[in-house]
């Protein structure tokens, strides 16, 4: 369902990554989003994934951002198999999270079994839209994005991006990957929850 | 999804409840009763009163005492859950966490720890709105605790009604407290709601209060049918 609002500046896709269509965990990971784009003055539509190759559409929706889900959801399968439209449309898109997690699998990037619970220090590696300084962020993860590239990498320089990659680094934790950017795409992901500590973030972004 | 809710009695683990009966199959009630009325875990006054209040919802209720030292109330808390795991088969836990990532991270361990879905449906929920649904969906809910300035004795047993949302609503603007109690300035209780199959009716309570903090300790209380 559309939620317009008055003088609004677009409808920006809200997609529930969760385990069900209006489950239990979309009033934890999807809601509080919706939330925060509505308060920045834009139209909102909550799309569940199995839903979105068929719904989501650049004739209605200026931008997408896909949320996070619970952390005992493994649907990662389903969400990749109803997410071809991020390839094939030229919206900018915020991935958070498990959103985050999609966008670097299918941009080939390599995934790990890597959990963190609580609030991290985020370095900054590459200065973005998103983010221009070290943060603190909450974490709620058990897959973590490890590597960019699924070619060479340089042992000597692990932060490097692996050779071809298209992905862009921009912050790290101790332990794992915190955001990226698809290279000529307005395509972000961040894998801690902004919409907990750091909503300014989810603010830069609509502002593509 | 059969699940368990952390319950303190309040209103908003009864608002997590709630969410949590719309959507899948809340089994049991988990309470803690915090030796430590300063707990940051745990919501202690009236924490007996789950006993009644779990008959009034007809749901199963582990409750397990800590003597509240930090971090150590968390084990207490897993063997709690264990507990609803082998008697009740929970695959999940809900709270009605809104903020504090204090609470919400140690409950997400330990629910990972034990394999089992945590949910929070309150998770960043503005608390006006907390209060709204609250008082929409017929909870009737009583000020069990105060800790900050400037609630007086005459908080204490009242009834969250409109007026008080608007109050408490006004003390947000004006005392900075958060209208909710996420901060720990308030605590409550709720004695109905519509899924209590029967009301709680406070025979005897005590008021104790000093310097903006105090609670309303309910000595005796019974279940009463709703169309008296």
């Amino acid at each position: 369902m559309i939620r317009p609002q008055a003088d609004q500046k677009g409808t920006i896709a809200i997609i529930d990554l969760t385990y069900k269509k209006c489950s239990l965990s979309s009033y934890e990971f999807t809601a509080p989003i919706e939330e925060i784009t509505r308060k920045a003055g834009y139209g909102t539509e909550i799309i569940h994934h199995s839903q979105a190759d068929e719904l989501v559409s650049a004739k209605k929706h200026k931008m997408a951002i896909l949320c996070g889900t619970a952390l005992m959801d493994n649907s990662m399968k389903d969400w990749i198999r109803n997410l071809g439209w991020v390839l094939r449309s030229s919206m900018p898109v915020l991935g958070i999270c498990a959103g985050m997690q999609l966008i670097c699998a299918i941009h080939g990037c390599r995934l790990e079994e890597k959990h963190e619970i609580g609030l991290r220090k985020i370095r900054i590696t590459e200065k973005s839209r998103l983010m221009s300084q070290d943060i603190e962020g909450y974490m709620l993860h058990s897959i973590s994005v490890t590597s960019t590239a699924g070619s060479l990498k340089d042992p000597k320089r692990p932060e490097r991006e692996g050779i071809g990659s298209m992905i862009r680094i921009l912050a790290r934790d101790s332990r794992c990957i915190q955001a990226v950017k698809v290279k000529g795409r307005e395509i972000y992901g961040v894998q801690f929850h902004p919409e907990v500590r750091n909503p300014q973030i989810i603010r830069n972004f609509l502002r593509t | 999804m059969k699940l368990g809710i952390l319950y303190s009695g309040g209103k908003d683990s009864n608002l997590a409840l709630a969410r949590a009966m719309e959507k899948e199959e809340p089994v049991c009630l988990i309470s803690i009763c915090s030796k430590n009325p300063d707990s940051f875990m745990y919501h202690t006054p009236n924490i007996e009163l789950t006993r009644l209040q779990a008959k009034a919802i007809g749901l199963m209720h582990v409750l397990r005492e800590t003597e509240g030292k930090e971090e150590e109330e968390l084990e207490d808390l897993k063997e709690a859950i264990r507990t609803a795991i082998s008697k009740c088969r929970i695959k999940g836990v809900v709270t009605g966490a809104i903020e504090s990532v204090y609470q919400a991270a140690r409950v997400q361990r330990i629910c990972f720890d034990l394999g089992l879905w945590c949910f929070n449906p309150l998770w960043q929920m503005d608390q006006e709105e907390v209060l709204k649904e609250t008082l929409k969906k017929g909870f009737k809910t009583i000020i069990s605790g105060v800790s900050a300035y400037p609630f007086d004795e005459s908080w204490l047993g009242r009834r969250i009604d409109e007026k008080a949302i608007e109050e408490l609503l006004m003390l947000r603007d004006t005392a900075k407290i958060s209208p909710s109690g996420e901060g720990g300035e308030i605590e409550t209780s709720v004695l109905d709601a519509p899924f209590f199959s029967k009301r709680i009716r406070i025979t005897e309570a005590l008021g104790s209060y000093k310097n903006y903090s105090g609670r309303y300790i309910i000595k005796e209380a019974r279940l009463e049918d709703k169309k008296q």
